[in-house]
């Protein structure tokens, strides 16, 4: 695999170059900005772009401006956001009408090089990776409500490796259960949070746009 | 230039007997003395008339005198005095011999003429008005035309003097002239004195309420005496009538010209009460007291709600308004005691007036409606009954003005506080996160590229504590200042909070940018009330509204929890102190079972 990287901190940027190296991965490009990378990648665009969330000038969302960028300039480039803080509004947009090879990692799970590795590769397969920490977070922000309540232990394990990004086949893997009773789960999910899919009940196929659904469900405090 | 004058001060020795009194005394006792030499001729037989007479006459003369003691009404007060002689002279018609027929009816003429001049210079020390002056030619020509035209066509015996060694020239004596003269003369007398009544009429509506109030008794009087001396003149513009009765209509005359005195001392006498009045409302409108209340209590009393007061802050050396604010008032280079009524190089006609306390030390500075000029006394009456309460808003301003001080250091120190969590979270951000994230990486390439087990597992043993201090570190920032407040402002950096904290939170908060400190303030005081409401509370629903309203911004967070055992407060004082030393301020509204609404108003620019 091919990975190009935007990051303003030299040191950390180097010590992820290494590591990426080391995990046999091919570093194309080492930006220290959005722009620069955006510059150096447009003759040969890698495989995934990682960039990082906050980069000068502002400091704000210069990650998600060059992804959504790149994204636009290259189809087929997946990008990985990495973000030091377990905060979402900024990194959300980044997901925005974008159910495709998109991910948002936290920095201190890209120190753990299967998790890194893991994110880089069902990006450029085409899935949508959320953080399991970011997941959680959301989860436990609304643990209170109603609706969340009423969901059984199992099907909160489910909903949260939905949002995640994983498809039906990776939750049963992950969970031991037949892709069979993944779908009864999710089905029972949707009904139980009312979260409504344009086309019927999410199958498989459109697990992308499911964790959209299912993300927009958690953020948002004013949808019922 | 403003005009600064004395501090109230307090009287030694009873107003009414000065050196000035005794003065006045001496010199209405000196014309009555003269008046009575003059006419002892006619005394002898009629003593009632002499005392009527003596007593108008001295009185005049009395109040002339103390009148001419007063900076305003000096020319007044002189041609009063002058009035008095003339009446005095007057009678010296009654020897019936020498030169006093002659001088009589000048005397008489003079004596209406000084008293009339004399109203209308008063208060302004000169005739103001065109009418005035007007009057005061045509008077001058006919009360010393009629007198001349009266000795050149007559002989004495017409003119009610029959005795043997009366002076009297007669150059061109005829009766038909003499009777022509008579006849003019009543007639100009009696227009002289209704014209006269006019232009006082004519002055009344361009004086302040306050003058009026003072002045009118004496128009009314002086209208009275000018018109009866023309009607009683005018028996005696016949032909030979005798000296008795020419007498009897002076002693008449002399009478009603006592009126003036009289009315004199009643506008005092309403002055004083006026004075007294405003010192009993003084006392009563400025209690309890405050600085406020003193300015608004001398606005009521002196009826000028353009009046100004700027109170003397000892330890700064300045003047500050009412607020507690310096204020660049000019003290004036006038030195204190001074007083220059009547300055035309007064600012706009503004009356600036430094009062000052028992010791001489500086306390306040008034600043009045120039009307209030001509009433000195009752200014100075309303400052002195408000002395007391001057000096405790005083105090009470230096207190508002150390409390300004306080709160704009405590400001000062909020903003330099701000700035130095800004540089501290963004050095742990960019500096030590950065460090141990690469530290973090390095383990993991460690730990991916050792073939020994054991090694392996140290490297993600090291990794896990590693990210343990990291997590502590983040929280750390978060507790300084939170990245995203600095980055993104109230609006987002909330966001993470109501996620944090889970309950149902809506909010509503605008994406406008405020100064570090505000923003940072109203942050700490969001998530104590927050925190409070659902911790404490137990609120399953928070609505938080950051709202700017015009110079102003309103943050409100209502929650539907209890408060335990009906307590209101759900904000530390601190965080309270903070938003006061950004000159907002904070209120706690709702009932213990009904849920609690903390609403802060911040003011920004």
């Amino acid at each position: 695999m091919r990975v190009a990287v935007a990051e303003d901190s030299g040191i950390f940027r180097q010590a992820l170059v290494t590591l990426l190296t080391t995990a046999g991965i091919e570093v194309t490009v080492a930006a220290g900005s959005g722009e620069e990378l955006l510059a150096l990648v447009a003759e040969d665009p890698p495989d995934v772009a990682i960039v990082d969330l906050h980069m000068p000038p502002t400091h704000t969302n210069e990650g998600v401006v060059a992804g959504r960028a790149l994204l636009a300039r290259h189809p087929g480039i997946g990008v990985l956001v990495l973000s030091a803080y377990n905060e979402t509004p900024q990194a959300m947009e980044l997901f925005r009408d974008q159910p495709r090879r998109v991910g948002y990692l936290l920095k201190d799970h890209v120190t753990d090089v299967e998790s890194l590795c893991g994110a880089l590769e069902r990006v450029r397969r085409g899935e949508v990776v959320i953080d399991p920490d970011v997941v959680s977070r959301l989860v436990e922000a609304r643990h209170r409500e109603r609706e969340l309540s009423r969901l059984s232990g199992r099907e909160r394990e489910v909903l949260e490796l939905m949002a995640e990004g994983h498809s039906n086949a990776g939750i049963g893997k992950r969970l031991h259960l037949s892709a069979r009773t993944v779908e009864d789960h999710v089905r029972a999910i949707f009904t139980k949070l009312k979260i409504t899919s344009s086309g019927g009940p999410p199958g498989p196929q459109d697990s992308n746009k499911r964790v959209l659904a299912v993300l927009t469900w958690l953020r948002a405090a004013e949808t019922r | 230039m403003v005009v600064v004058i004395s501090a109230p001060r307090r009287r030694r020795s009873p107003p009414w007997f000065g050196q000035e009194t005794r003065r006045a005394l001496a010199a209405g006792l000196a014309v009555a003395a003269l008046a009575y030499a003059a006419g002892w001729p006619y005394w002898r037989g009629h003593h009632a008339a002499a005392a009527l007479t003596l007593a108008g006459t001295g009185g005049i003369a009395v109040v002339g005198a103390l009148l001419a003691t007063g900076a305003r009404t000096r020319r007044t007060g002189l041609l009063f005095l002058a009035a008095s002689l003339f009446w005095a002279v007057n009678w010296l018609a009654s020897w019936n011999a020498g030169p006093g027929p002659l001088l009589s009816p000048y005397a008489q003429a003079d004596f209406y003429l000084a008293l009339a001049v004399g109203v209308l210079l008063y208060p302004a020390g000169r005739l103001e008005y065109v009418a005035d002056r007007i009057w005061t030619v045509a008077a001058c020509v006919v009360l010393w035309g009629c007198p001349t035209a009266l000795w050149i066509t007559s002989r004495p015996a017409w003119a009610a003097f029959r005795g043997r060694h009366v002076w009297w020239p007669a150059p061109f004596p005829d009766h038909a002239a003499f009777r022509a003269v008579l006849e003019v003369s009543a007639a100009l007398y009696i227009g002289l004195a209704l014209s006269f009544a006019v232009v006082l009429l004519l002055r009344l509506p361009r004086m302040s309420r306050m003058r009026r109030v003072v002045t009118l008794p004496v128009t009314v009087a002086l209208a009275f005496v000018g018109i009866s001396a023309a009607l009683t003149q005018r028996p005696i513009m016949e032909e030979s009538i005798s000296l008795d009765a020419l007498l009897r209509v002076y002693a008449v005359q002399g009478a009603v010209s006592a009126l003036i005195p009289l009315a004199l001392l009643a506008s005092g006498l309403r002055t004083r009460l006026a004075e007294l009045a405003v010192a009993g409302r003084m006392l009563r409108l400025t209690a309890p007291v405050s600085v406020e209340r003193i300015r608004d209590a001398l606005r009521d009393v002196l009826q000028d709600p353009t009046l100004e007061l700027w109170f003397w802050a000892p330890a700064e050396q300045v003047y500050v308004d009412t607020a507690g604010r310096p204020a660049a008032v000019d003290a004036g280079g006038a030195a204190p005691g001074d007083e220059a009524p009547g300055d035309p190089s007064g600012d706009a006609g503004r009356w600036r007036r430094r009062v000052e306390t028992a010791a001489g030390e500086p306390l306040a500075i008034v600043e009045l409606g120039g009307a209030l000029r001509d009433h000195g006394s009752l200014v100075e009456a309303a400052l002195e009954a408000g002395g007391r309460a001057l000096e405790t808003a005083r105090l009470q301003s230096n207190v508002q003005a150390g409390l300004e001080q306080v709160r704009s250091a405590y400001g000062r120190l909020l903003r330099a506080e701000a700035v130095e969590r800004e540089r501290l979270a963004r050095d742990l951000h960019d500096g030590a996160q950065q460090r141990l994230l690469a530290l973090g990486a390095m383990l993991g390439t460690l730990e991916a590229l050792a073939t020994d087990a054991e090694v392996k597992e140290h490297a993600r043993k090291c990794r896990t504590e590693l990210m343990a201090a990291l997590a502590e570190l983040r929280a750390l920032a978060r507790e300084v200042q939170p990245a995203l407040l600095v980055q993104d402002g109230l609006g987002p950096a909330l966001e993470v909070v109501a996620e944090r904290l889970g309950t149902r939170v809506l909010l509503d908060v605008t994406a406008e940018r405020y100064s570090r400190e505000i923003e940072s303030t109203l942050y700490s005081v969001l998530c104590e009330a927050l925190s409070y409401a659902v911790d404490r509370a137990r609120a399953t629903r928070v609505t938080v509204r950051v709202r700017p309203d015009g110079h102003l911004l309103v943050a409100e967070v209502s929650d539907d929890g209890e408060r335990p055992g009906g307590e209101p407060g759900a904000l530390p004082d601190g965080l309270a102190g903070r938003i006061r030393a950004l000159r907002g301020h904070l209120e706690i509204d709702g009932e213990p079972a009904r849920g609690t609404t903390v609403r802060m108003v911040l003011p920004c620019e």
